[in-house]
């Protein structure tokens, strides 16, 4: 779906991190908060190469 | 023609046909009298043939074949569709069938969002509709990648190609046709090469530079970037406008999910910490104030919105530690002594952060860390006002800041041995003023003397901790006291009675320091001049190894150690430091660990010659 140049860390997919983190119902620390978002931006990038 | 009328359709055919075709018009046009003109109304072939069978009494394949007929002759009027070897008639009650379109070509979204030929933007601004606020607060408006893009902001990313679907034409057939006029070319078209799949880049970069690969599992990439991507993400995070996510500490949940506090609220909780007297625990004021329970599901959601309200608020000041979020006011009774002002003790203890702390010399801050404990022998400053300066090794065992821009910590400090305790006032250090403890002043004076000897602990609640020392048969001497009650203040020697075990060189009695009672109380604004302190030290407590005309003192370094800390904290780094670095001081070179001093002369001194001159010559 996407190009990994044109995903800007920190900026792409926040809305979706931020959903998943409201979804939880609890504050997430910054570990898991970082891992969880290197997930959403990995099948985003992996999405893409599989659709390439 | 009007609105109650309706164009009848014509028809075609055998004057059978036309009354067939009619007749199942007007039958279709009844059943969907309701719809629109432009409606389809559909009917199957099997539907219409058994009504037109039962009605004539006829074989109903036979009622089949005449309307199939009939309607295809007809086929202005009625559409005919074959699905799933159903033959369905299609018509409206205009009495003909048009296949909706639907236009896209111009969508509200990609007018909004993607306009193909934008208007030049010379101000973002010209963009963002501003309405003047009923408040002073900027609230950040959603601007688009497109805008963004064209002010300039973000990276312009090209448009990665999209395959338009390739509606059906009727052409097609034509442009195949003359295709076919030599082999190779025919080879070419009809044999593509198989489609490679289109390498895709996983790396992205993040702001600092640092390439990564996405392609690696996540736990890879935690184990060797984990602190750079916490630390960007967290960066981007707190840079957000719309603060899709909002942190406190190390923690982060969206701000639109959080419950909001008004200013009731926040007038309550202030009021309850005042005339509690003290800090309070985010749990204490969620329990007695808000009687919010923590078994209630949506608890550490609510915990987390209060610490985060509050610490955006300018009249409370986060004074906790990771596991116990402690909150002040302002005008809570201070804590520690009112002696030594925060930017007078900040610049005091300024020596730790300029890299003169030797406090790790004997403990290493990994075992610290790892026993808890910290040993620790008193000096006079630090005995006097309570105060211990913040060095590597107290660094190593108390609790770092949990927020960025926290000034401060207050800590519970427990004297196990007598079972008393006091709140203690943990100040970090910033830029190149120290950090230090204060508010030990109490429990110093009751139980312990300058050179006692403590070990300081840590406890299980993190914000709890221990002092303890080495009891001993009590023993009176006569110790150094600062004397307050006069206009001046004045060191000298009373007899005090203690139960510690001391490191006896660094016990400041009368025995060993008697000189040190003709030391000057400096204001503290003047002791961060650690040099002349040196100087004044030295005069007091050295022995005059000089003569009249050019005085010159001897000290050991231990001793000049234990007087400077009288007047001043200061590591035996600092000391060595000023020592070496002075003008006046020299190494005695007869006496290892002896330094001599110099002082330089004065326009008081060469007055003063004078006058002692005059003196002799009137006496001769």
């Amino acid at each position: 779906m996407m190009d990994g140049k044109n995903i800007i860390y920190g900026e792409t997919a926040m809305d979706k991190l931020a959903q998943q983190v409201r979804a939880t119902g609890q504050p997430q620390d910054l570990q898991s908060l970082t891992e969880r978002y290197l997930e959403i931006l990995r099948e985003l990038v992996l999405a893409g190469e599989q659709q390439g | 023609m009007t609105a109650g009328t309706i164009e009848r359709p014509t028809f075609a055919g055998t004057d059978e046909q036309r009354a067939l075709a009619e007749e199942i018009f007007q039958l279709m046009a009844a059943q969907a009298r309701l719809f629109a003109l432009e409606a389809p109304i559909r009917q199957t072939l099997k539907n219409l043939a058994d009504f037109y069978a039962r009605q004539r009494q006829m074989d109903p394949a036979e009622a089949a074949r005449l309307i199939d007929e009939a309607l295809r002759v007809n086929d202005h009027v009625f559409t005919r569709q074959e699905t799933n070897g159903d033959v369905v008639f299609i018509t409206s009650r205009r009495g003909r069938y048009v296949p909706p379109q639907v236009d896209t070509v111009h969508t509200f979204k990609q007018r909004l969002y993607e306009p193909e030929n934008p208007l030049p933007v010379d101000d973002i601004s010209v963009v963002v509709t501003t309405t003047r606020p009923a408040l002073t607060t900027v609230e950040p408006v959603f601007i688009s990648e497109y805008w963004q893009q064209q002010a300039g902001l973000i990276p312009v990313v090209a448009e990665p190609q999209v395959e338009t679907p390739v509606e059906p034409v009727a052409e097609t057939p034509e442009v195949a046709a003359p295709v076919s006029v030599s082999e190779p070319v025919a080879e070419t078209v009809s044999a593509p090469p198989p489609a490679e799949p289109t390498p895709v880049n996983t790396v992205i970069v993040l702001p600092n530079g640092l390439q990564i690969d996405l392609r690696r599992p996540v736990e890879e990439l935690m184990a060797q970037y984990g602190n750079t991507l916490m630390s960007q993400l967290r960066t981007a995070i707190e840079n957000d406008p719309l603060r899709r996510l909002v942190l406190f500490g190390n923690q982060a949940f969206p701000e639109a999910a959080l419950v909001s506090f008004g200013k009731n609220d926040l007038r309550r909780i202030s009021d309850y910490i005042k005339e509690v007297g003290e800090p309070l625990l985010d749990t204490q004021i969620i329990a007695d104030i808000f009687y919010h329970n923590p078994r209630q599901s949506d608890y550490e959601v609510f915990r987390f919105a209060l610490n985060y309200r509050l610490s955006r608020e300018k009249d409370f000041e986060f004074v906790g530690v990771e596991g116990a979020r402690l909150w002040s006011v302002r005008n809570l009774p201070a804590i520690g002594t009112k002696r030594v002002k925060a930017s007078e003790m900040g610049q005091l203890a300024g020596y730790i952060e300029e890299g003169f702390d030797d406090s790790l010399a004997e403990q290493s801050a990994e075992s610290i860390r790892k026993s808890g404990q910290v040993s620790h022998v008193l000096t006079f400053f630090e005995w006097e006002y309570g105060i211990l300066p913040l060095t590597r090794a107290l660094a190593a065992l108390l609790p770092p800041p949990l927020l960025a821009d926290q000034r401060s910590a207050v800590l519970r400090f427990e004297l196990p041995q007598h079972y008393v305790s006091t709140l203690v006032e943990l100040r970090y250090p910033t830029g190149n003023r120290g950090g230090w403890l204060q508010g030990l002043e109490a429990l110093f004076h009751d139980y312990l003397v300058p050179g006692a000897l403590i070990t300081l602990m840590r406890t299980d609640d993190p914000r709890t901790f221990a002092i303890t020392y080495e009891e001993q048969e009590e023993t009176q001497d006569r110790l150094l006291v600062l004397d307050e009650t006069k206009k001046t203040p004045k060191f000298t020697f009373a007899n005090i009675s203690y139960a510690c075990v001391v490191d006896t060189d660094m016990l400041v009695n009368q025995q060993q320091y008697g000189r040190l009672r003709n030391l000057k109380a400096f204001p503290m604004n003047e002791r961060r001049k650690a040099d002349l302190m040196l100087e004044h030290v030295f005069e007091v407590i050295g022995t005059p190894v000089g003569t009249r005309t050019e005085p010159k003192y001897a000290a050991s370094f231990e001793t000049l150690f234990v007087a400077l800390n009288v007047l001043r904290p200061a590591s035996r780094e600092y000391l060595a430091h000023l020592l070496s670095e002075g003008d006046h001081f020299a190494p005695d070179a007869s006496r290892p660990g002896w330094w001599l001093y110099t002082p330089p002369p004065s326009l008081e001194e060469e007055e003063d010659e004078e006058v002692d001159a005059e003196d002799f010559d009137d006496e001769e």
